[in-house]
């Protein structure tokens, strides 16, 4: 069963991912080589000559929208904000549309939540740090400037803890596709070469900056007849907070990519501070993707890109970059890397390497599209933001004494150290730990539940902790979640935009209380209810009876296991000597193969004549006594 | 206490006459005493404020828009209610003002002088919020340079704001019949009959044939406070665009220190300089204006640039004081008090050779006055305040305001502001350009005045990327070492270090050097002219110092003279951030230079 809570997270569940290699042809009228890309390793071969020939080297830029109710420097509202209004023009103050005479005034709630997805990137925290006017001319940037923080950061020299990504594996009956890559280390099955790649379940990237700024408006381009088309401005989003995370170009690969992101929309999500949403722009990403030399003496000897200012972490022969941008899914990230790595290969084999160029993805063709070529740069005319004096990240901002005490206060624990503590404090397995902690209001909602379960099963030697966490943990990560997304998607399906959820799938929105779901599984534990029984139990306290504690709607339903063995012995009695089924009893008694016949057909009549309730293991020795008791001797 | 005072003045058989240099005027005080005593109501004084500002508005130009009638009459209405009641919402209650037409009031338009916001409706901004709290009444929005950017008035998309100042005085001395009042009983005679100053027309003049320029770009504010139609008006100060002005009206000019009146809802010219100010008849006016005006601890921020100055009124309601500067002069030896322990500094740089013999006279006319009432005056050093730096502070002014005028001015791209453009070929060669772009630059080309598309030019030029670090960069850093050139001369630094023999409280320098040049029909006159007066009051901008110009009579009017040239110069004060209430008081006593 796949639960859709988070996708990304669950495709990592596989540690050992295979290697999967996309080929497309690169090639072009003037060469018929034909080029295989990597998506894990980022190499380029010839697929003829099997030969390594580039390797992509990528760097990544993200904006990701803060969850907040209102703009960074206004009042309006925000798609984040009770009131919002989805329609065109209608969440903007008049700041947000650059109305003259209006002044900008931070939100200190943004500025905490950038903060916070800082500290979490382990960057070096800018006490102090100032806005600059960032001036280009568009229809949806209201001011003709961006204000962002260039020269000032808030943030720098960061780091981030990737779990490395493997795409969802295709299900195909009788072949369990998670263990296709084997059990051993991630190794190169397509050329033996690629063992010189080793790829490890975690691997870090190097944060160059996070710096504070605005979004801007949304152009929708509407073709209006002929060749004539409308562009139409929404400054809903104008002025929204933005954080933008700058990575060092120390990706190497199509799917290093995408755990990049995927790993930091998870983190973000799990700290509050952006909802991840890449679908609905809360999470935009744009790829400076550029390719060098596998063999050192491949390289001609020009510098590309001497202005580079990321050139010290780029290898010895690396190209000019290729910016794609305002890339919205993981899908998109990983098919514009690999069409860039292919297209810059058979550029170079062309004899005419890619320029400094500015690209776009289209996800109908595949292919990324040259928007402009950097030769004339946009000279952005970066000014001090006067109207801003600079971000002292002081008692005013942060309502603490300092950064540290703030920090303290706010910084949860972080997903991975969560992950970790589940897995060796409580002994579940990294499945279900990763499920939990891509929710964290489920974290606290899991160790209560243990903690209640704990206290319900006191005196009870025989189960121990481990086994609770076990069995919570399943029945949190399978049947609560099931739940909780079935009434997240059933709610109001007319009102809500197609495919968006009513409420989002975390156990905030469960009906059914971390106390409940301990006592529940004590109860399973016990073995006052079986399986089947609780999960009628969940469904009632679920739906119906929410309030109620899973012990009273037992004893109401009569969905109690029978346990006690006189009460188990009699039904058995009952069964076996009624009138229907005499023959049966005869059959019995003639021994040989029919006692284990007949014991079955038994079993089924006594466990319906209980309605199920009857302790399976419990019943099955009752009715052996009784079997020995009515008809004794019986041989088999 | 003015009520009291004006009282036993009453009693006497003598007016106390609000001496400015340019005669005895309607202060703000003596219209709250007026309505006070029940002798006029505000709707009577509104009433008469608009019809001089109705009756001038064709020759002078000084606003771009006049309330409606109905609605002032309105808000007096109110006013009249409450003064009777004796329950005025502060000492504006029921006084005339007037507002620079880039400061939002709402529902009114928010042009600043530009045909690039003439569509645009207003909100209310701190500043209106202020004014409408206090019960003031609003007469209408006054003229200015094109988004602040001129220091001559003639910048504006309504045609060239003209200085009443010369008919005003001419008018006097020939009609013995100006705006000078006798006492307050020809004041109220006046007022209620509808009796307006006659000025001789600007038309018929023989005086001048070509208009004199009232200084810019709080052009229309001067010039209205100069007619009578507001007792006092809002402007701002960019780079002396209240002080120049006031100086070339003979009004008081008021630019408080940098963010002491919240800038929310003003048009931005260059954010890091905008100041909100006052011009009026008197600095008690200024002082009672700047005390509602000022941000106060009890609103909420209203913007990121706020600072909050204390109380600045508090001296107008002294008797005391009052006593020592209204009665008559005899009485020296109590005058003397009032500045005691002020150290006032003349800073040698500023005393530069184009600087006229008038203009000369009256500096040591004000130093003499502020001896008089106890101030010490000393001579800054050339090694404290340097003329070198002092120099420089022009082109980094210009290169500062320049570069934030571009960048605050590109929101107008013409896609939700100004109006669009007839003809598709008003840029000659504009082919490679897209269709948002060819729009943009044909509605910039059309709404903008020449001055403001200059500015934004040198702006964008000096903010690329190869000439930033030579133009912005040193721009930045001649500010700041005019800042600490002044903060280094002033007593707070000094005390801080513990040595106080050096340190003076404020500066007196002139505010202009120059008379107001003639507004010719064709073409402003020569920048360099108008360059000299800057670099009186540049300086004092870049360090977002609190500074005041104060009207001085120059010696040959008061010898029977009509030649306005040099009749009235500003002599401006200025101190560290936040010593408004020191400045103020010190004006005062220049003021009472007779």
């Amino acid at each position: 069963m796949r639960t859709l809570l988070c996708k990304s997270i669950l495709a990592n569940i596989s540690n050992n991912s295979a290697f999967s290699c996309r080929s497309l042809s690169a090639a072009t009228s003037s060469t018929s080589r034909k080029l295989v890309y990597n998506r894990d390793t980022g190499i380029i071969t010839d697929d003829t000559s099997s030969q390594q020939l580039y390797r992509s080297i990528i760097g990544i830029e993200i904006h990701a929208q803060l969850a907040v109710p209102t703009k960074l420097f206004s009042s309006g509202p925000t798609k984040h904000h009770p009131d919002h209004n989805l329609d065109a023009n209608t969440s903007s103050s008049i700041h947000d549309l650059a109305y003259p005479g209006t002044l900008p005034l931070l939100s200190k709630s943004s500025v905490q939540k950038a903060l916070i997805s800082a500290a979490a990137l382990n960057c070096r925290i800018q006490e102090l740090s100032r806005f600059e006017r960032k001036h280009y001319t568009y229809a949806d940037l209201p001011f003709g400037y961006q204000v962002t923080q260039q020269r000032w950061p808030l943030a720098t020299e960061g780091l981030i803890t990737c779990r490395r990504y493997s795409p969802p594996q295709p299900k195909t009956k009788g072949n369990n596709a998670r263990n296709r890559g084997g059990q051993s280390k991630v190794s190169g099955n397509s050329s033996s070469q690629e063992d010189l790649v080793e790829l490890s379940k975690f691997f870090d990237v190097g944060i160059d900056r996070i710096q504070m700024e605005q979004d801007t408006g949304k152009t929708t381009a509407v073709s209006i007849g002929g060749s004539k088309t409308q562009y139409l401005i929404d400054f809903n989003r104008a002025g929204s907070a933005l954080i933008e995370i700058v990575f060092k170009p120390q990706i190497h690969s199509a799917h290093e990519a995408a755990s990049v992101v995927s790993t930091l929309q998870s983190l973000l999500k799990y700290l509050g501070t952006c909802d991840g949403k890449m679908e609905e722009g809360s999470l935009r990403c744009d790829l400076n993707v550029s390719i060098y030399p596998i063999s050192p003496s491949d390289f001609s000897g020009d510098e590309a890109d001497p202005n580079n200012p990321f050139k010290k972490y780029l290898p010895k022969g690396a190209g000019n970059r290729v910016e794609v941008k305002n890339l919205n899914s993981l899908r998109q990230i990983i098919q514009s890397a690999e069409y860039e790595a292919l297209r810059q290969t058979s550029q170079i084999i062309n004899g005419s390497p890619t320029g400094r160029e500015t690209r776009t993805f289209d996800p109908k063709s595949g292919k990324t599209i040259m928007i402009r070529e950097k030769g004339g740069d946009v000279d952005y005319r970066f000014m001090p933001e006067p109207d801003l004096p600079p971000v002292r990240l002081n008692r005013n901002i942060l309502g603490k004494n300092s950064v540290q005490e703030f920090l303290d206060d706010n910084l949860p624990e972080l997903p991975e150290e969560a992950i970790h503590r589940l897995m060796h404090v409580y002994g579940i397995s990294e499945a279900s730990a990763l499920i939990i902690t891509s929710d964290r209001p489920a974290i606290s909602f899991f160790v209560d539940s243990v903690a209640l379960c704990e206290q319900e099963l006191k005196g009870d030697n025989q189960i121990d902790t481990v086994t609770v966490s076990i069995t919570i943990a399943n029945w949190l990560c399978n049947d609560l979640f099931a739940l909780i997304k079935e009434s997240a998607s059933k709610k109001e399906e007319k009102e809500s935009l197609e495919g968006a959820l009513n409420h989002p799938i975390s156990v905030e929105y469960s009906n059914v209380s971390a106390e409940q779901l301990g006592s529940l599984v004590a109860l399973i534990l016990n073995e006052t209810v079986s399986t089947t029984q609780a999960k009628k139990l969940l469904g009632v306290m679920y739906t119906e009876e929410l309030n109620s504690l899973p012990l009273d709607i037992a004893e109401q339903n009569n969905w109690k296991l029978i346990s006690n063995m006189d009460q188990l012995k009699s039904l058995c009695r009952d069964v076996i000597q009624h009138g229907k089924n005499a023959k049966q009893l005869e059959q019995y008694k003639l021994g040989g193969k029919n006692v284990r016949k007949m014991t079955k057909f038994f079993t089924g009549k006594i466990m319906a004549e209980s309605r199920g309730n009857a302790h399976p293991e419990l019943m099955g020795k009752a009715l052996q006594l009784v079997l020995k008791e009515i008809a004794p001797g019986v041989e088999e | 206490k003015t009520k009291h005072k004006l009282n036993s003045e009453a009693n006497n058989g003598t007016m106390v006459l609000n001496n400015t240099t340019t005669g005895s005027r309607l202060t703000i005080p003596l219209a709250e005493a007026l309505f006070s005593k029940n002798y006029l109501t505000p709707s009577q004084l509104a009433k008469y404020c608009f019809a001089i500002a109705e009756k001038y508005q064709p020759q002078f130009n000084a606003f771009s828009d006049i309330f409606p009638l109905e609605e002032i009459l309105a808000a007096a209405a109110e006013s009249d209610d409450r003064r009777r009641n004796n329950q005025p919402l502060s000492c504006l209650d029921g006084i005339p003002l007037s507002i620079k037409c880039n400061i939002s009031v709402k529902g009114k338009n928010l042009s600043a002088s530009s045909n690039m916001l003439n569509d645009v409706v207003g909100y209310d901004s701190s500043v209106a919020e202020r004014l409408k709290e206090s019960g003031a009444i609003l007469i209408g929005l006054t003229n200015m340079d094109e988004f602040g950017m001129g220091s001559l008035g003639n910048n504006c998309n309504t045609g060239n704001t003209i200085n009443p100042l010369p008919y005003i005085i001419a008018s006097r001395s020939q009609h013995n019949y100006g705006d000078i009042f006798l006492d307050h009983d020809d004041l109220i005679k006046r007022i209620q009959s509808l009796t307006l100053p006659q000025f001789i027309d600007a038309n018929d003049s023989s005086i001048y044939s070509e208009g004199l320029s009232p200084g810019g770009s709080s052009s229309g504010s001067a010039v209205s406070v100069a007619l009578g139609s507001s007792l006092a008006s809002i402007g701002t100060d960019t780079g002396g665009s209240i002080r120049l002005p006031a100086a070339f009206c003979g009004l008081v000019g008021m630019k408080p220190t940098y963010g002491a009146i919240s800038r929310r809802g003003v048009v931005s010219y260059a954010s890091s300089l905008d100041t909100v100010g006052i011009i009026s008849n008197s600095t008690k006016c200024a002082s009672l204006v700047l005390d509602i005006l000022r941000n106060k601890p009890e609103h909420a921020l209203q913007d990121a640039t706020s600072c909050y100055i204390g109380p600045v009124s508090d001296w107008t309601k002294s008797d005391e004081h009052e006593d020592k500067l209204d009665d008559d002069d005899d009485d020296e030896e109590e005058s003397k008090k009032i500045l005691d322990n002020i150290r006032v500094g003349i800073p040698a740089a500023f005393s530069i050779e184009e600087c006229p013999a008038e203009i000369q006279h009256a500096w040591n006319l004000v130093i003499n006055q502020l001896e008089k009432f106890g101030a010490t005056v000393k001579i800054i050093p050339e090694t404290t305040i340097s003329p070198s730096c002092v120099k420089m502070t022009l082109p980094a002014y210009y290169v500062l305001s320049c570069s934030e005028a571009s960048s605050n001015l590109a929101r107008y791209d013409g896609i939700r502001f100004g109006s669009s453009v007839d003809h598709p070929n008003i840029l000659p060669d504009d082919g490679n350009l897209n269709y948002r772009e060819k729009n943009t630059a044909r509605i910039r080309s059309k709404n903008f005045g020449s001055e403001v598309q200059r500015r934004i030019l040198a702006g964008t030029a000096v903010l690329s990327s190869d000439r930033f670090h030579t133009y912005y960069e040193s721009a930045a850093a001649v500010r700041a070492q005019i800042t600490k050139e002044f903060n280094d001369a002033f007593r707070i630094s000094k005390e801080r270090g513990g040595d106080d023999d050096e340190g003076v409280d404020l500066m007196l320098i002139p505010t202009a050097l120059t008379n107001p040049p003639t507004l010719s029909q064709n073409g402003s006159p020569g920048n360099t002219e108008a360059f000299l007066n800057d670099v009186m009051t540049i300086p004092i901008s870049l360090s977002g110092l609190p500074s005041i110009s104060v009207p001085v009579r120059s010696n040959n009017l008061s010898s029977g003279g009509t030649d306005y040239k040099h009749s009235v110069v500003g002599m401006q004060i200025f101190g560290p951030r936040l010593s408004e209430e020191t400045i103020m008081r010190a004006a005062h006593a220049v003021e009472s230079l007779k």
